[in-house]
């Protein structure tokens, strides 16, 4: 078949659009920089845990990773203080991060070990966890990351793969003029000590909406806000079995093999949302790979929620406390070899 | 609804420009007529149904035309077919302006082009299509509907039918191809980034200082320039994929040395049709009046033009200032000419540089603070900003380089590529073809894709004129 020279030419010009754009992907980056795409985001505690590991030179010996939820329900100064009263001395950072998607949780997990020995890691576990990777991912993780993923055919692979260029160029532009990307090369202490770290306390503003933790909210008022999970459509539920069940249990498993690389324990938290007597997802082989810490009763009690969905300070000074002791348990263990 | 900036709308392109090669000649009329149809209704069904009503009038009224026995006859025919389009654009303007109702996608553009129909059969007879499909395809023709340009019915219909005994020109698709990346790189990498640079301006603009919002007024101009050259580039290049070619809106408008020159140069769809079929008729029947006949004329084609975009006072203000312009400008050209027979003498060529230069930005400062009204949603806005830029009201202290890191850059960069592109639309081809040796081709388009995939803001704005 002859090719006419216009489509040989349009084919052509496809063909050199797209290895430029595969040699983009190839420039090299500063992951600080990387890190602060995200800031004046909902994902700004990102950047701040990035410098949490590797500028703060204190240890991190407990690390929490999960969404909005265990942002808003774990305080990590509350564990430490609790861990301390009952004379065990630990540092925990908690990377928490809004929106579902274990892979950015991941992405933390493996930037932590690159500096520090978490001995403890806890993560936030669900009724209904997220189908998807989550929308940060393709902003902070390396290049090698996102062109290669654990499993094939995952969620937002071509989405985050299709933003990878544009993102080393901006990248690599601002390796060259930081200042004209905004994009700092250098840490700036004081930025991190303004930026939020313990979200359990005051209130503060998260996309637009304030949000008090000291509010108790009215029974009918949070049942009005729950919200009713659909059932997954045929479709759906053919399209999970096809993705490996989804972003969360692939990112579920490179945790767990994470965490076991480098002898950590983990203690599995279930965070209720309220009124909603769902089931924990995979808790067989959650129970299998860590400590699970159940806490469904907590959905009763709507003296604890800040929302349908989040704890208050109240909720989150609670479970803080039942996870500081699960956690001083596991840290009194000899360690997993 | 497909937008003209998604990839996927591109994807769909090529499966369609090949479906219409592949189809046997005969159907391609009517393939063009489902796709626009198919286009329209994804937006609106009930609008489609507008426009199918406005199509079928005017077909109707062409054939009555054609038809009749009296000149009074097919006079009566031509005011109510010209009168039903028009009142649909006027009833839908007053509607959006003063009870927010939503305008139906391209209103304008396809009555305008159903009238120039209607005002052509009826000067001359010859020009009526009866074949229905083929006259159906023409308003509804979907590269143009959005924004235009607007096609006169004639070289559309010989187009189409040409379609059907055409071959896939090689050329024309690579044409097409080249005018889409333009337009997408124009609307996208500039347009959409000024857009973003301007709107941190209104956001506040009574924070930032007098220079920095003449900048930006200056801004206003030139976004509005690659937002709709960018537009027209790629409803052109999609056209051209298609076998049909528009006529072309831009010539280099920034390089008119006066106003009248420039709307020459802008809009010419717009200003070609309001002149046919308005200006130049309302002339002839205001002879007798002389010079102050004439300025009336002006004075209500541009109004006109003005409440083209919507029925506010804003567009009005506009209008009439064009209007105020523009007759000093004649008058300007009067005044300096030479008396009839004789001929003007040699000009320095020093002094011709100078003249020129000093017209070019003349004629950009005069269309840019007609662009303050036209910019502005309400007139006490564009009020508030002439205050303050004649030092009516305190300025502030901001500069554009607040709004973001690498802002003031982006502006200068942005602006410096709309003007190469508005002064040398058709240098560019040559530039083009002039660094093909060095860089084939595809080379170029590629790096084009390259650019817009990897410097296109997160979110493509929607076209300016796509409103009107």
């Amino acid at each position: 078949m002859i090719i006419p020279r216009s489509i040989g030419t349009i084919l052509a010009s496809l063909a050199a659009a797209l290895v430029l754009s595969a040699l983009a992907c190839l420039l090299p980056d500063n992951p600080y920089q990387r890190f602060q795409l995200v800031d004046g985001t909902l994902f700004e505690p990102l950047r701040r845990g990035y410098e949490r590991i590797h500028f703060d030179p204190a240890p991190i010996d407990v690390a929490i990773i999960g969404p909005s939820k265990t942002l808003l329900g774990l305080s990590a100064p509350g564990i430490e203080h609790t861990l301390n009263q009952a004379g065990q001395t630990a540092h925990v950072a908690n990377f928490s991060v809004p929106a579902s998607g274990r892979n950015v949780e991941w992405l933390m997990l493996h930037e932590a070990y690159k500096i520090k020995s978490p001995r403890v890691i806890v993560v936030g576990v669900y009724d209904s966890p997220s189908f998807y990777g989550h929308p940060s991912f393709r902003f902070v993780a390396p290049a090698r990351d996102l062109a290669i993923q654990p499993a094939p055919l995952l969620h937002n692979y071509f989405k985050d793969l299709a933003y990878l260029p544009a993102r080393q160029v901006l990248l690599a532009f601002a390796r060259v003029a930081p200042g004209l990307t905004g994009l700092r090369d250098h840490f700036d202490p004081a930025t991190y000590a303004n930026t939020r770290a313990d979200f359990t306390t005051g209130s503060f503003v998260m996309e637009g909406k304030t949000i008090n933790m000291a509010l108790t909210v009215p029974a009918a008022v949070l049942a009005g806000q729950t919200v009713v999970e659909q059932k997954a459509t045929l479709l759906e539920r053919l399209t999970r079995r096809f993705v490996n069940r989804g972003d969360e249990a692939v990112y579920m498993d490179q945790i767990v093999r994470e965490a076991d690389a480098h002898h950590s324990r983990i203690l599995f938290v279930f965070m209720p949302v309220y009124n909603r007597k769902g089931e924990l997802a995979d808790r067989a082989r959650l129970m299998a790979h860590g400590t699970l810490l159940d806490n469904a009763d907590i959905s009763d009690h709507a003296e604890y929620f800040e929302n349908w969905e989040h704890l208050n300070h109240t909720g989150a000074t609670i479970l803080s406390d039942r996870v500081a002791k699960a956690v001083a348990k596991l840290l009194s263990e000899p360690a997993k070899s | 609804m497909l937008n003209f900036t998604s990839p996927l709308f591109f994807v769909a392109l090529a499966l369609v420009a090949c479906g219409l090669y592949i189809l046997p000649g005969r159907w391609r009329a009517a393939y063009l007529l489902v796709l626009s149809y198919g286009f329209y209704a994804m937006v609106s069904v009930r609008f489609l149904a507008l426009m199918v009503a406005g199509s079928l009038l005017a077909y109707g009224i062409g054939i009555g035309i054609a038809n009749a026995r009296s000149d009074s006859a097919r006079v009566r025919l031509m005011l109510l077919g010209v009168g039903g389009l028009l009142g649909g654009i006027v009833v839908f303007k007053i509607g959006g302006a003063w009870h927010g109702w939503l305008l139906p996608l391209g209103l304008s553009y396809y009555s305008f082009k159903l009238i120039s129909y209607v005002i052509e059969v009826y000067w001359d007879e010859d020009s009526v299509e009866r074949d229905l499909t083929l006259f159906l395809s023409y308003p509804a023709f979907f590269p143009q509907i959005i924004s235009g340009p607007i096609q006169r019915s004639e070289p559309y219909f010989q187009q189409v039918r040409a379609l059907a005994a055409r071959r896939l020109d090689s050329a024309q698709i690579e044409e097409g191809f080249r005018l889409i990346v333009t337009g997408l790189m124009l609307k996208l990498l500039v347009g959409d980034r000024l857009a973003t640079l301007i709107a941190g301006v209104d956001a506040a603009p009574g924070s930032f200082g007098r220079i920095d919002l003449l900048v930006t007024i200056a801004g206003y101009t030139l976004q509005l320039y690659a937002d709709f050259a960018g537009y027209t580039n790629i409803a052109l290049g999609i056209g051209k994929m298609l076998g049909i070619d528009g006529p072309p809106n831009f010539n280099a408008p920034f390089l008119a040395t006066n106003i009248q020159e420039m709307w020459r140069r802008w809009h010419m769809s717009l200003t070609t049709w309001l002149t046919d079929y308005l200006f130049i008729p309302l002339t002839m029947t205001m002879r007798r009046y002389g010079l102050a006949g004439l300025l009336l004329c002006i004075t209500i084609n541009m109004a006109l033009i003005g409440v083209w975009h919507g029925f506010t006072l804003n567009y009005l203000i506009f209008g009439l200032m064009h209007a105020v312009y523009f007759s000093l400008t004649m008058l300007y050209l009067r005044y300096i000419s030479p008396p009839r027979g004789k001929k003007a003498p040699p000009e320095p060529r020093l002094r011709r540089i100078v003249r020129t230069a000093f017209g070019m930005v003349l004629t950009f400062a005069l269309m840019s603070s007609t662009q303050i009204f036209f910019h502005s949603a309400r007139f006490d806005q564009a009020i508030g900003i002439l205050r303050q830029v004649f030092g009516l009201i305190p300025s502030g202290a901001r500069s554009i380089g607040d709004i973001g890191p690498g802002a003031a850059e982006t502006f200068v960069i942005c602006a410096l590529i709309t003007v190469w592109a508005g002064c040398g639309a058709p240098g560019a081809r040559r530039l083009s073809d002039r660094i093909a040796p060095v860089a084939p081709r595809w080379l170029q388009y590629g790096v084009g894709l390259f650019l817009l995939a990897t410097l296109t803001p997160d979110s493509a704005g929607s076209f300016v004129y796509g409103q009107f």
